[in-house]
């Protein structure tokens, strides 16, 4: 299995968000991330979004990967937000996003930690992958289009 | 009565997905190279002028800029004059200027009448109206074994642009639409290749995006696989290493100056896909290959800052 579905779970993975910005994603995220993880919603948050200040993270095409460090968190966790409307995240191409992939890590980050972020940009540069997570309409069919990734050449 | 592909609630569905995109874009400056089959085939001629005069009353502000060479090249033919390409540039004295001229300006005036046919408010321009492209005879740099440069006759080359014109036409609802004629100091008309007078003019209005259609699905790899994103550095890298040639040249030439210059996206876009710009410009995915300047948001490098003691443990 690859580095972001070993953190991924279909538990963790919200279709049809509505949101109108950027703020209202990461406030979910938090939210959705905090369920799981016994977390302080607001923390998580804030976390995100000192993040963002440095530079988006959106990496065009509709699609972004929020991350943070976080004080507390024993191992990276992800959790995947689909909204109903895209929002604009600032991402290079000036294009609203529509696909988040949130993903924290402990405070003493590690390569492995970089290593999955990484990986999840790999992905969603990959059109094919894109286009096969688009049409996902239920948390299980998103969690394996992730488990499924790298897909097979046609 | 046939079952629609799409329903009505669907069709509802669709338009309202492109809210963010219209919104987010609003008021923004595009620049597009029209050219390529989407300017020959009568249906593609049709969607994209529907889809200019849509962007603008959706409240963008899309600039045409086209050139004509193919049709250039059919009339020489009839008269019987031979074109005559040195180095790409065609060769061009006065007789052959004359019949530039008069093409493009018949081209001009079809894709001006077609945009207005479909509710835009399109205004044909030529780069001698109010003297806005500032053009000088283009002297090639000497090659190998020349004594002296290579004489192109009339090839222009741009000295500058002077946005005004298409700034104002532009801020009161008009879509300005650019034969690529600029003028020198001598009140000379020069033929200038059109992808570098919509490179300019992009950087020149600091466009939020330039889209060249081509006949091509893209840039293309080493492989023939399409790239979808590339940045202005890897253009360098696919020209000097030979895997883009021909006509993408004087494209990613001019792609890679207007990125490097202000203009925040630079799209070399497949015209042969019908609605190829409402794609580009009002989906998340494009058709085509999108180029964003190096110092664009550089997610990885940013994250391995964000991540700082990987740095510290590594040295």
């Amino acid at each position: 299995m690859n580095r972001v579905a070993a953190v991924l779970s279909a538990e963790r993975i919200r279709m049809g968000f509505s949101a109108v910005n950027k703020s209202q994603v990461l406030d979910e995220a938090g939210r959705l991330l905090a369920s799981f993880e016994g977390l302080e919603p607001g923390r998580i948050t804030a976390s995100l979004m000192a993040r963002e200040r440095l530079g988006s993270t959106g990496l065009g095409s509709g699609v972004a990967i929020p991350h943070a460090r976080l004080q507390g968190l024993q191992h990276a966790v992800a959790a995947f937000i689909r909204l109903s409307f895209a929002v604009d995240f600032d991402a290079p191409d000036g294009k609203p996003v529509s696909d988040a992939l949130v993903l924290l890590v402990p405070e003493q980050a590690t390569e492995e930690h970089l290593q999955i972020l990484a990986q999840a940009a790999e992905m969603f540069a990959d059109r094919r992958f894109r286009d096969q997570l688009h049409k996902q309409v239920n948390a299980p069919g998103v969690y394996q289009t992730f488990a499924d990734w790298p897909m097979t050449a046609e | 009565m046939s079952t629609p592909l799409v329903s009505l609630a669907q069709k509802a569905q669709i338009l309202s997905d492109a809210l963010p995109f219209i919104r987010g874009f609003h008021g923004k400056t595009f620049v597009i190279k029209y050219g390529g089959n989407a300017m020959t085939e009568p249906a593609l001629k049709g969607a994209f002028a529907r889809d200019i005069a849509m962007l603008r009353l959706v409240g963008m502000n899309p600039i045409v800029v086209h050139g004509g060479g193919p049709q250039i090249n059919e009339l020489l033919d009839t008269l019987g004059v031979k074109a005559i390409f040195r180095r790409g540039m065609r060769v061009t004295d006065e007789k052959t200027m004359k019949v530039v001229e008069m093409v493009l300006g018949e081209l001009n005036q079809e894709i001006v009448g077609l945009i207005n046919q479909n509710g835009g408010k399109a205004v044909g321009l030529n780069g001698q109206d109010a003297h806005f492209i500032h053009a000088k005879k283009m002297v090639p740099p000497l090659m190998e074994g020349e004594t002296e440069p290579l004489d192109l006759g009339l090839v222009g080359e741009i000295e500058r642009i002077d946005a005004d014109l298409v700034n104002n036409l532009s801020a009161d609802g008009y879509i300005p639409v650019i034969m690529p004629i600029g003028v020198g100091p001598d009140g000379e008309a020069y033929n200038i290749n059109a992808d570098l007078v919509a490179g300019k003019l992009a950087e020149t209005l600091r466009a939020e995006k330039l889209l060249m259609l081509t006949n091509a699905t893209g840039v293309l790899d080493r492989d023939g696989r399409l790239l979808n994103n590339i940045c202005a550095a890897d253009i360098e890298r696919l020209s000097q290493d030979g895997t883009v040639h021909g006509g993408m040249l004087p494209k990613l030439d001019a792609a890679l100056h207007a990125v490097r210059h202000g203009v925040r996206s630079v799209h070399v876009v497949d015209g042969r896909v019908p609605n190829a710009l409402l794609l580009e410009v009002l989906t998340s995915e494009g058709v085509g290959t999108t180029i964003l300047p190096d110092d664009a948001p550089q997610f990885l490098a940013i994250s391995r800052r964000y991540l700082g003691h990987l740095e510290r443990d590594a040295t």
